[in-house]
């Protein structure tokens, strides 16, 4: 008996050392971790699930200094308000939209305070949206032209940085443009009119389709330019009447300037605006590509030249948060300074410029009312003559 | 005739089915119910459980060859639904004064469940309850609704929805094959019906490398909470093995593996609840073992021991769960010298934890004394000493390490944690019941035997056994005074299995879910502007041609003809579809 109860003494000894032996010096050493090893990875991912919950987009989206949420693709709009107490957002990626955001109060909130720092009132909300396209810039800022003829070179570089508008624009007149040459064409080589009286109905409603957008973008080419003025002749009314009457006018002024052929006319000015379009949407690309305000998406070296182009010091071991950071905290003393100084970006700052973007659009339209009414009154003359024509030939027909 | 109706319903009487029942009522009812509802329902499901006989019997046919058999009582459901019926009235005094309504019902509902596991007589009654108690104890993990509880109650659920769905779908290919009853399946080891089963059932019995969802889930819980899950779903998981697998000799082997495992895990340990969570998995392993060897004593041996662990790892589970309800306090590094605040806590605590170790007089010492003898009976003696030396890993572990730096070892006066909250009474009283039973066990082992499924009577108390277990305490206790220093915990975690599903297979799954996302948006994103396309152009053909070459082509073929080129064009399209359409509904 004593010596089983040795040999179980023994046992528990030798058992008891192996397992303290084995669990608090070999495994100790490869098992054990940090009391934090799961939970800090668990509340990491917590975290990172609950900043993207809804929105996979949020590193994309930063706050230009005027407040409004904005990047260079993708903008957040407020949209509408349920029972005041849910907000949804449009966001748009490239113009297109892409879905809603629901807000909810606690996040209103802050949305508010961000609307508050940036001098918008919500009630304005829904004309910034419109504006957006137009970049931030555009809306406070840069100044709009007293007259046309001082404010186009201004204006027209503002233009650039918009290359959908652009393109919308170049779409339109293009269109415009190429019915007109139809029109041309087939009138002067006695072809059928009703198809291009058709057509051109077509392009009357193309025309007021996005006339919404020209007359924006219209305003701040000014008045230098050949297109803007067709198109400017458009929103006056009659808008594919005007195209065709300004492009034929154009065109007849200039070839008999040049005295050339008018279908060499016409080549060398498809070639001239398919240049232009061309330019121009690189330009557009390029801007786009550099980005007026800084993004995270941009190179290092991109956003350290922006910085010293504002003349920004960025020492070296900066990352790109922190230089995006310095450029937004130098833009937005710079407004500071500007309000100090009188600039017209105070608390109404975007309300007053988009005031006067009204005023001067109001403004334009009655100098060129005059003008536009002759216009006017040839293209109506004209198109009597026209219909006289067509109804001639249609008798001739018939009596065939 | 009325006592042949009383006899009829008292036959049909099912404990589990009333705890369920008892469970949605407390849900349903309003809060002030939950108090005497929580304690009325195990008291009532007892009162049941000893109306049972071997002629209850409630079945409901499903079909002319389908029949479940909700209570199939035998003596070895006897003993565990003895064992249940205890320590469910325990808990429901425990948890009396710190549970919240929900927390309580489902609470009932999960040990009514285990109940029903127990009492099933048929393999879809065991699958159905099997899974209730999956659901129920999740929300039971769940309760304490913080975020650490949230993602361990997540794992659990899934690592149980693997376990019953492969039980699942064993029990299914088994009724196929062999029948609704629940037997030995033994005889068909090596079919994929038996490792399907044997997987679903080794989950629940938290048998490595299946186990490590117990030491994750189970100390997340509360206080009542924790004491519940220690004290069900592993032992249903081993009344199951004992029907199905007793004296598969590879278990044998495996549970003494088990056993030194989880004490060597149970040794690093930091957290009080973490590690009495290994010992569960360690006591299970010895169980295990017992149901490798087989026979009577086998099988009685892993019933005993589950019984008894029921009760001194509920007591332990209670008194750590007072320990954290008092001080806030979960790790051993946090305490010291509670038995000076806490006597009637610690005196439980350190009964109940010599009781788990072995030491002659308590019911731990007569419970492995069947185990012992069936292993060695069988011939499995270095499995024995394996057996014994996991019970050293038990005692150093439980009876030495947390006595010592949580309650009786020396501590400052100023370095004792203050009682944020005093206990209740009734958490004091259900840890003296407990305490006692185990005591009571210890004391009348021969009555204890006359309750196990095969009577199988030894008489642990001749000198020769005695010694040894006294030779075991002294042994095994003398290298940890020699490692006092090695032995003090630190604040850190040991990894276990669980690292490949919280590390590896959450990346796998972050990626996955990543690209399928990713897909999605640029799906989500290009589908608007496809759609906005779409309409635009086929609400407006013209705009077809209008980029580009319009002109010359309404130049070419169709200025003559008074209608638009986008009209020709829609028309093409269209009756290109409908051609499209129509062979692919021919050809299909």
């Amino acid at each position: 008996m004593i010596a089983e109860t040795l040999e179980y003494f023994v046992i528990a000894f030798i058992s008891s050392a192996v397992l303290i032996v084995l669990s608090k010096i070999i495994l100790q050493n490869l098992i054990r971790r940090p009391a934090d090893y799961y939970l800090a990875e668990e509340l990491k991912q917590e975290e990172m699930m609950l900043n993207s919950a809804g929105l996979s987009i949020t590193e994309e989206i930063e706050t230009n200094p005027e407040g409004e949420m904005t990047s260079e693709h993708i903008s957040v709009t407020p949209r509408f308000t349920v029972d005041e107490t849910v907000d949804m957002h449009l966001i748009e990626r490239e113009k297109v939209p892409e879905r809603f955001i629901e807000e909810s109060d606690h996040i209103k909130q802050s949305v508010d305070d961000i609307r508050e720092n940036a001098n918008a009132a919500s009630d304005e909300m829904k004309e910034i949206f419109r504006d957006f396209p137009e970049s931030p810039e555009l809306s406070g800022s840069s100044e709009t032209p007293e007259s046309p003829d001082e404010g186009s070179d201004k204006a027209g570089s503002d233009t650039d940085s918009i290359p959908e508008m652009d393109e919308l624009r170049e779409i339109i007149l293009g269109s415009a443009q190429a019915e007109a040459d139809t029109f041309e064409t087939d009138t002067k080589a006695d072809t059928f009119e009703t198809d291009s009286e058709a057509d051109t109905s077509e392009t009357r409603a193309e025309a007021d389709m996005f006339e919404a957008y020209t007359s924006e973008a219209e305003l701040k080419t000014g008045a230098g330019e050949a297109e803007s003025a067709e198109t400017e002749s458009a929103e006056a009314g009659g808008v594919a009447n005007a195209a065709e009457a300004g492009t034929e006018s154009g065109i007849a002024k200039s070839d008999e300037k040049a005295g050339k052929n008018p279908k060499e006319k016409k080549d060398l000015k498809e070639n001239k605006d398919t240049k232009e379009k061309k330019e121009k949407k690189d330009k557009g690309k390029g801007e786009r590509k550099r980005g007026r305000y800084p993004s995270i998406k941009m190179r290092k070296d991109e956003l350290l030249a922006m910085a010293a182009e504002r003349g920004i010091d960025v020492p070296d071991h900066f990352t790109k948060k922190e230089i995006i950071e310095l450029i937004n905290a130098n833009e937005s003393e710079d407004n500071k300074s500007r309000n100090k100084n009188g600039n017209n970006r105070n608390k109404d700052g975007n309300n007053r410029s988009r005031n006067k973007n009204n005023s001067n659009r109001n403004r334009k339209k009655k100098e060129d009312s005059g003008a536009k009414n002759n216009n006017n009154k040839k293209n109506t003359n004209k198109k009597q003559e026209q219909k006289q024509n067509k109804n001639q030939k249609q008798d001739k027909k018939q009596e065939k | 005739m009325t006592g042949i109706t009383f006899e009829t319903i008292k036959n049909m009487l099912h404990p589990g089915l009333i705890m369920i029942g008892f469970g949605v009522l407390v849900m349903l009812l309003p809060r002030p119910c939950r108090k005497p509802l929580g304690l009325i329902a195990p008291l009532t499901a007892t009162w049941a459980f000893f109306q049972m006989s071997e002629q209850s019997s409630l079945t409901y046919e499903l079909a002319s060859y389908i029949k479940m058999e909700f209570i199939h009582f035998d003596s070895l459901a006897y003993a565990f639904m003895l064992a249940f019926c205890i320590i469910a009235v325990l808990n429901g005094i425990y948890g009396e004064g710190i549970q919240h309504r929900y927390e309580c019902g489902m609470s009932l509902i999960y040990a009514g469940s285990v109940m029903g596991v127990v009492l099933a007589g048929d393999c879809i009654s065991l699958i159905i309850f099997w899974e209730i108690s999956a659901f129920a104890s999740t929300y039971v993990i769940f309760a304490k609704h913080d975020f650490v509880s949230a993602r361990a109650s997540f794992r659990y659920i899934l690592v149980h929805a693997f376990g019953g769905n492969m039980l699942l779908a064993g029990l299914i290919v088994y009724m196929f094959h062999y029948g609704n009853q629940i037997d030995n399946i033994l005889d068909i080891y090596g079919t994929p019906c038996f490792w399907l089963i044997a997987v679903g059932v080794a989950v629940n019995a938290a048998i490595p490398p299946l186990h490590a969802w117990l030491p994750d889930a189970y100390p997340e819980s509360t206080a009542t909470g924790t004491v519940y899950l220690s004290s069900f779903t592993t032992k249903a998981a081993i009344y199951l093995m004992i029907r199905m697998f007793a004296g598969m000799e590879v278990l044998v082997w495996m549970g003494a593996a088990i056993a030194i495992y989880a004490a060597c895990m149970a040794i690093m340990e930091n957290g009080l609840r973490r590690l009495l969570a290994y010992h569960i998995i360690s006591q299970l392993g010895m169980m295990i073992a017992a149901i490798g060897a087989g026979g009577e004593i086998g099988v009685d041996g892993a019933a005993a021991h589950a019984i008894t662990n029921i009760m001194f790892k509920g007591v332990l589970m209670m008194g750590a769960g007072a320990v954290i309800y008092a001080t806030g306090r979960s790790k051993i590094t946090e305490l010291c010298g509670m038995a000076k605040k806490m006597p009637v806590t610690a005196y439980c605590f350190l009964i109940s934890s010599l009781a788990i170790a072995g030491l002659p007089g308590l019911s731990g010492f007569v419970s492995k004394a069947l185990i012992m003898d069936a292993l060695n009976e069988g011939g499995y003696n270095i499995f024995a000493v394996a057996v014994t030396a996991g019970g050293v890993g038990t005692l150093l572990s439980i009876t030495l390490k947390i006595n010592y730096y949580v309650f009786f070892g020396p501590c400052d006066e100023s370095d004792i944690p203050e009682i944020e909250r005093q206990v209740p009474w009734t958490m004091n009283f259900a840890m003296i019941l407990g305490t006692v039973i185990t005591v009571l066990i210890g004391i009348f082992p021969a009555k204890f035997y006359s309750i196990m499924p095969n009577m199988t009577i030894v008489h642990p108390y001749h000198i020769g056994h005695v010694m040894e277990y006294i030779a075991i305490f002294a042994g095994g206790s003398i290298p940890f005074f020699l490692y006092l220093k090695k032995m003090k915990p630190h604040d850190e975690i040991s990894l276990d299995f669980d690292w490949f599903y919280r590390k590896p297979l959450n990346s796998l799954v972050l990626i996955i879910s990543k690209v399928i996302y990713s897909v999605y948006d640029w799906c989500d994103r290009h589908a608007a502007a496809f759609a906005g396309y779409l309409r635009t152009h086929f609400g407006d053909p013209y705009l077809w041609t209008r980029a580009n070459s319009n002109v010359r082509i309404r130049k070419l073929s169709l200025e003559n003809e008074n209608r638009l080129v986008g009209d020709m064009i829609s028309v093409i399209l269209a009756a290109f579809v409908i051609l499209i359409t129509g062979a692919a509904y021919i050809a299909g």
